[in-house]
């Protein structure tokens, strides 16, 4: 075969291969954001600006809480009480969870706490919460009572049942092996345990911020004075929608910075030798 | 030779209050119960706004006896079948296309993560913009909300798909519907079921929420009313009663046809339920 | 476990003695892999005889499994053909395939995942159904579910499916290689007794030299891309492994293998 036709082959199969499909999905892509960003402006034609504003107007609004720093002190409050809370709420639904998963009492004993806490919503205990808590006045510097209170309980049922499944379903043929070459109580809770069991920390991290982001919000419908939830709610009810869309847009693209900036990328390179798919587990408020 | 004490102790009561699920299950509820009452009684501070174990109990014995509840539950029932319904419809749509198209993967798959990711609060309060007060607001929340979820379990379900079943059809020529219908809806069922709990548990929370903000009836409209008047019982009664709703309709009715249509799980997996 | 050995008789309306021929004519496939072509097999001609029992014999990687996927007519060759033959002369064969895993409906019983892939067979009963599952020693499971099995329980209820079509020709994919040697020894068995009754074609692909020299009246043995042996099995069943003729055969088949190195 000539050198010629052995360079085209070559380009052929570079077309055929992954570049093709690497358009393709792009193009793809592209169409699907592009259609629409195309039809929410022209919804937003119809309607006046405050009920739905373009796309450029909505960057336009983000942008002026930006720059006058009002989005930097309440984002950092609501993100300052989420802190606390997944931390609560990992530690109390992580405990549960392991215990849950090494034996059967455990379990039984903690299913209905989780269950139930599954079927409150986040209002309930946020509005709970408020209450029982000097209608939301008690806090500790960053951490205000009533809204980690909520998010906490909100958020611990998803994490232990994560946990709890990932504990159960450690591999026993690993333990055994490792015990048969008598290694080392450190090492194997290292090398064999946490590998084992970590897609499902993952998981309950990462559903851990996801809900607990939204039960936070939730939550400061009733803070009183801070944070994002409470100034898109007042927003709302003195009628200034074009603020409130304002809060949404600044809020949601922090969201969707971790969301791709952080998520993703670890869900792809750490689980590439993982097939499972836990979608019944996604959690939502 | 030593036993230690409490292992003594522990031989000495009956073992069915540490294996029998159902006696378990009332020790937790027990330890809940008196737990809350240690609370009530050993905090000082917190006793001015918390209500005791008794207290919610006799609320909401006040609230079921006075019927008070019927007009608000049918409300919330009335948001939540309509925001569901559509939810199924739309979702189940849009889990197919996205499950099965590569095209339609592609393009959809970023509206599904954003559709997860945004905070149900910000759906309950642009539907009350867009809808003001009234039912149409909890039920499109509830539709909105519950959608990308939905098609995500879908999704997920048609991804499962085991190739062997399809490479095996394929070898004995069986028919492209009979394919569909006994193999690949067979497959996905489950994973739809299990979207659908979900979805139901959801659009029931939803639809409470934006029943607080802008609604004049249900289940979420109360809680604001109790909330006005700083009623914590009256709160907790009517959480109470949502959500052993909710448990009933999880546990009791959809757990039920899941475990009677899917028997055939049974044998192999244990599932969380 | 009740003993899973069977007597085999066949009913009436079970037919035999519509075996079909395989003919492979200039079999060439070829791979077109990110590192360039890869040369799988070139120009295999090979005829096999119907009611023969006919072991392709290949280790991991040799390409028996791409063979019976284009015998089977789910790959395409890159040259040549497969032909079939049927004793009533009209070419039109009914293939029955049995895979390396039993590829069952967990959600459909055995009768119902036998009923599954008899959609075209307007003679098909329940009674058919059942009576094939009596065949393969399974009279108490009709409606029992895969999940249910063991695994020697499914890969008979595979082998029920496959016959319950009636093929003319029996593919076998390494059917037994994901059992424990007891329950295969079984199936193996149950099998040649299956084939004696009635009378298929059988083409059955496998790594194991043992397993084909118990199974097959012919051995072909596939490696470097070509059919380097194709050896008559002489031997009388039922065959015993330890006996001097096996172990003779055996070790003729093995300086076939090793023949090749000698290229």
């Amino acid at each position: 075969m000539s050198i010629r036709t052995q360079l085209s082959r070559f380009n052929v199969e570079l077309l055929n291969g992954d570049v093709k499909s690497l358009l393709s999905d792009s193009f793809a892509r592209a169409i699907g954001l592009g259609v629409g960003f195309v039809l929410w402006s022209l919804l937003a034609a119809q309607f006046p600006r405050e009920l739905l504003p373009t796309p450029l107007e909505t960057i336009g609004l983000a942008w002026g809480l930006v720059a006058d720093g009002t989005a930097w002190i309440h984002i950092s409050t609501t993100f300052q009480s989420l802190f606390w809370a997944f931390l609560f709420a990992m530690i109390l639904g992580g405990t549960l969870g392991i215990l849950m998963g090494l034996n059967s009492y455990s379990q039984n004993f903690f299913t209905p706490y989780v269950n139930i806490g599954l079927s409150i919503p986040g209002l309930a205990w946020a509005a709970v919460a408020f209450l029982v808590f000097s209608y939301g006045s008690i806090a500790l510097g960053t951490l205000r009572f009533a809204p980690v209170a909520a998010a906490t309980l909100t958020v611990f049922p998803y994490v232990a049942i994560n946990i709890w499944k990932g504990v159960e379903n450690i591999d026993h043929d690993l333990l055994r092996m490792a015990n048969a070459f008598s290694i080392s109580r450190r090492r194997v809770l290292w090398r064999v345990v946490l590998p084992n069991i970590a897609p499902q920390i993952f998981s309950a991290v990462r559903f851990g911020l996801a809900i607990g982001w939204k039960v936070t919000i939730i939550a400061e419908l009733f803070a009183g004075s801070a944070g994002v939830g409470y100034k898109l709610e007042h927003a709302y009810q003195v009628y200034q929608y074009e603020e409130a869309w304002a809060w949404a847009a600044v809020f949601l693209f922090i969201i969707i910075l971790i969301e791709y900036g952080v998520f993703k990328p670890i869900e792809r390179r750490a689980f590439d030798w993982r097939t499972d798919v836990e979608l019944s587990d996604i959690g939502g408020q | 030779m030593s036993t230690s004490q409490p292992r003594r102790l522990a031989n000495a009561l009956p073992d069915s209050l540490f294996t029998n699920r159902s006696v378990v299950f009332v020790e937790s509820i027990v330890a809940l119960v008196v737990v809350w009452s240690l609370v009530y009684r050993v905090l000082p501070p917190i006793q001015e706004s918390f209500v005791s174990p008794t207290e919610v109990v006799i609320a909401t014995r006040d609230l079921l006896v006075s019927m008070i509840w019927v007009e608000h539950f049918v409300a919330s029932l009335t948001h939540v079948a309509y925001g569901f319904g559509i939810a199924v419809v739309a979702g189940t749509t849009l889990g197919i296309l996205v499950g099965w198209w590569d095209f339609w993967e592609k393009a959809f798959q970023d509206y599904l993560t954003i559709g997860i990711a945004v905070p149900s609060l910000f759906v309950a309060i642009f539907s009350a913009m867009w809808f003001g007060l009234g039912s149409t607001t909890p039920a499109a929340a509830a539709a909105i909300v519950a959608t990308p979820y939905l098609a995500t379990n879908v999704y997920g379900g048609i991804n499962n798909i085991d190739n062997d079943l399809l490479k095996m059809s394929r070898a004995f020529d069986v028919s492209r519907l009979r394919v569909i219908r006994r193999v690949i809806v067979q497959s996905v069922l489950p994973d739809w079921f299990a979207g659908l709990r979900y979805a139901l548990a959801l659009s029931w929370k939803i639809a409470s929420l934006a029943e607080y903000i802008a609604a004049e009836q249900g289940i979420g409209y109360m809680i604001r009313f109790e909330m006005r008047v700083l009623d914590l019982a009256g709160v907790m009664s009517w959480v109470v009663f949502f959500t052993v709703l909710l448990l009933f309709i999880e546990y009791g009715v959809l757990a039920q046809i899941e475990k009677r249509v899917f028997a055939w799980r049974q044998n192999d997996s244990v599932g969380w339920s | 476990m009740s003993s899973e050995t069977s007597t085999i008789t066949t009913d009436e309306s079970i037919t035999t003695d519509n075996a079909g021929s395989i003919h492979i004519e200039n079999l060439t496939k070829e791979f077109d892999t990110a590192e360039g072509y890869e040369l799988v097999f070139e120009d295999i001609n090979v005829d096999i005889e119907p009611e023969s029992f006919v072991c392709l014999l290949g280790k991991s990687g040799s390409g028996k499994s791409t063979m019976l996927n284009i015998v089977s007519g789910i790959l395409e060759p890159t040259e040549g053909r497969v032909r079939f033959e049927t004793a009533d002369g009209t070419g039109d064969v009914t293939l029955g395939h049995v895979f390396q895993s039993p590829r069952l409906m967990p959600w459909d019983s055995n009768l119902q995942n036998i009923e599954f892939v008899n959609e075209d067979n307007p003679d098909y009963t329940e009674e058919l159904g059942k009576q094939h599952l009596d065949l393969v020693g399974l009279s108490d499971h009709y409606h029992k579910y895969p999940g249910q099995l063991s695994g020697g329980q499914r890969q008979r209820v595979g082998i029920a499916r496959a016959l319950s079509i009636d093929p003319e020709v029996l593919l076998m994919d390494e059917p037994f290689s994901n059992l424990d040697e007891i329950t295969a020894e079984e199936l193996r068995k149950e099998l040649i007794s299956l084939w004696s009754e009635l009378n298929k074609t059988v083409f059955f692909v496998t790594h194991d030299m043992t397993e084909a020299i118990q199974l097959a009246d012919r051995l072909l043995m596939l490696g470097d891309g070509e059919i380097y042996g194709d050896l008559e099995v002489p031997l009388d069943r039922p065959r015993r492994i330890d006996s001097d003729e096996f172990l003779k055969f055996r070790q003729k088949a093995i300086d076939t293998f090793h023949s090749i190195d000698e290229d």
